[in-house]
């Protein structure tokens, strides 16, 4: 039992991709700058970050695309990268494809290049991307969606044990992207494939990822897990009243806070006692105060990094 | 690298130039054939002839299909994807190479032998000399050496268009050079040298055999330096620069 718990142990501790003090100079332009960053076996780790960030080029420099000016990059353990490379599942960015062949022969090519001897995976990964309809459209014809889906069956030949997608879901229609993450989802559970996801859709990122991070301008400005972004997530409060000035002045002198955000001129973000939405509509109410509605406003995964991104300083 | 060389001809296979200029290949020693029929220069057509005829375009299709087999990887972005499968930029570029090269051939061995038969029906050739093989050998080499310089430059530039204007200006523009060169130093200098003997594509046309030498020292130079220039630059998709 005690040796199970230790191999237990070491598989959760097992760090899948790990970077150290990784950097990636253009001249003048730091894209990334000194990143440490660790995604354990079994994550699902989230990449957020604004335009121009450096994630894509962070994700390059993972894969072995572009070199580091600074600092290296660790994958499985400290693995040969080229070995541990062909764990590796991957799309970057755009839909990289042979516009010339169909949707068959993309995977076919692809399978070749990996010496899969089985055939069989092409019709297989063909079905479970919805596909089956296009298989013999050129890669050329088909809309962004299906390019997306078809770089996703790319990535998972070879039955991937790491999968690094760089904005796998621009394009994806909401049913393609329910699959998407139902798809991740069983990858991880079932098979405990690790993933590194980056995405815009914040709102989709946090149905499934386990962990983030957060870059800006280069740098990683924060880590964190699922659990810890609902500690810090407190639900602030919308209360609509007829007087802001005077709601200010109350909630000012009796609650004692300069917690909050004047939305419009009828309306208050207050960001503590977000658990108390009657007391605070007792208060205001005694003093004369018309709360024409109150509701709690829980601050999801996009609100926290429009925060700590600086996007919206004043939160 | 076999995987990687299986997955090449796979892709080559299917690409529409490959099969275009097949067919040009082919169509090719058909109308020079019809073409000196019409003439009737009243020379005496021999079979080394006829296929110097439509040397040539035969050099032009191999570098062409060899410019468009590998920018097309860096257009279309799968290189990036192939590179982080975990095969290594070396087994990338030979691989490339090697497929490039057996292509050309390809397109020599289908014209030549269509060259051959239009030839014997059209012409009645009969008699092989030794200097058909030499010929023979010296258009193989040729061809070879034009794979190579296109490949070279397809790494080094990574635009299709870009390559191929480069390539022909060049090669035109240091022919001209070298025999400006000649010309300068024989008149100025007294030195009777002809530099166009160690010139990758002219080499052959003075001595076989250390001609052969010649290019293969000029196709080892290229290679390498494509070779090199390919580990340590950055692999940026021509969908990314379109961004």
């Amino acid at each position: 039992m005690i040796i199970l718990s230790w191999e237990v142990l070491i598989i959760n501790t097992y760090s899948i991709l790990k970077t150290s003090m990784l950097s990636k100079v253009y001249k003048k332009k730091v894209a990334v700058n000194r990143i440490n960053i660790d995604v354990r076996r079994g994550d699902i780790y989230g990449f957020i970050g604004r335009n121009g960030a450096g994630k894509t080029t962070l994700i390059r420099m993972i894969l072995g695309v572009i070199c580091p000016t600074e600092g290296r990059v660790e994958l499985f353990g400290g693995e040969n990268p080229d070995t541990a490379r062909k764990k590796i599942g991957s799309s970057v960015e755009n839909p990289c494809l042979y516009m010339w062949m169909n949707v068959e022969q993309n995977l076919e090519a692809h399978r070749i290049l990996l010496g899969i001897k089985d055939k069989s995976v092409v019709d297989s990964l063909i079905k479970r991307v919805g596909l089956d309809v296009a298989r013999k459209k050129k890669a050329g014809n088909l809309s962004l969606g299906m390019k997306q889906r078809l770089v996703i069956a790319l990535s998972l030949i070879g039955n991937p044990e790491f999968l690094i997608l760089d904005e796998p879901i621009n394009g994806l229609d909401p049913s393609g992207i329910k699959e998407f993450r139902d798809l991740i989802k069983n990858l991880n559970q079932k098979y405990g494939v690790t993933v590194f996801i980056s995405s815009h859709l914040l709102s989709e990122l946090s149905k499934f990822a386990t962990r983030y991070g957060i870059m800006e301008d280069g740098k990683l400005i924060e880590e964190f897990s699922s659990t810890e972004l609902n500690e810090r997530s407190e639900p602030s409060l919308l209360i609509k009243v007829d007087n802001i000035k005077r709601s200010i002045e109350i909630i000012e002198k009796d609650l004692g806070t300069k917690n909050y955000k004047i939305r419009d001129d009828s309306t208050i973000e207050l960001f503590e006692n977000g658990e108390k939405p009657g007391e605070i509509n007792r208060l205001l109410s005694s003093n004369g105060i018309i709360v024409e509605a109150i509701s709690k406003n829980q601050v999801d995964l996009e609100s926290y990094f429009l925060k700590i991104a600086g996007v919206n300083k004043d939160l | 690298m076999l995987d990687v060389l299986k997955s090449d001809f796979y892709k080559a296979r299917r690409m529409t130039n490959f099969l275009i200029l097949t067919i040009l290949a082919i169509i090719f020693p058909v109308f020079s054939a019809v073409g000196l029929r019409i003439l009737e220069t009243g020379q005496d057509i021999t079979v080394i002839s006829f296929l110097e005829s439509f040397k040539p375009p035969i050099h032009i299709f191999s570098s062409m299909f060899t410019v468009f087999f590998v920018v097309e990887e860096f257009k279309s972005g799968r290189l990036a994807a192939i590179v982080s499968s975990g095969v290594t930029r070396v087994d990338f570029f030979v691989s490339k190479m090697i497929s490039s090269c057996c292509f050309a051939v390809f397109l020599f061995a289908v014209s030549t032998i269509f060259a051959i038969l239009v030839g014997v029906f059209s012409f009645r050739f009969g008699h092989v000399s030794k200097s058909f093989f030499t010929s023979l050998f010296s258009n193989f080499m040729t061809i070879i050496a034009w794979t190579c310089f296109s490949f070279t430059v397809s790494f080094l530039i990574r635009s299709a268009g870009s390559s191929l204007v480069f390539m022909y200006i060049f090669q035109g523009g240091i022919t001209i050079f070298l025999f400006s060169l000649n010309a300068f130093l024989n008149y100025r200098f007294n030195i009777n040298i002809n530099l166009l003997n160690f010139w990758i594509f002219s080499a052959l046309e003075y001595d076989l055999m250390k001609g052969v030498l010649i290019q293969l020292v000029w196709i080892l130079l290229m290679c390498s330096l494509a070779l090199w220039s390919f580990i340590r630059r950055d692999i940026v998709s021509g969908a990314d620069r379109k961004i």
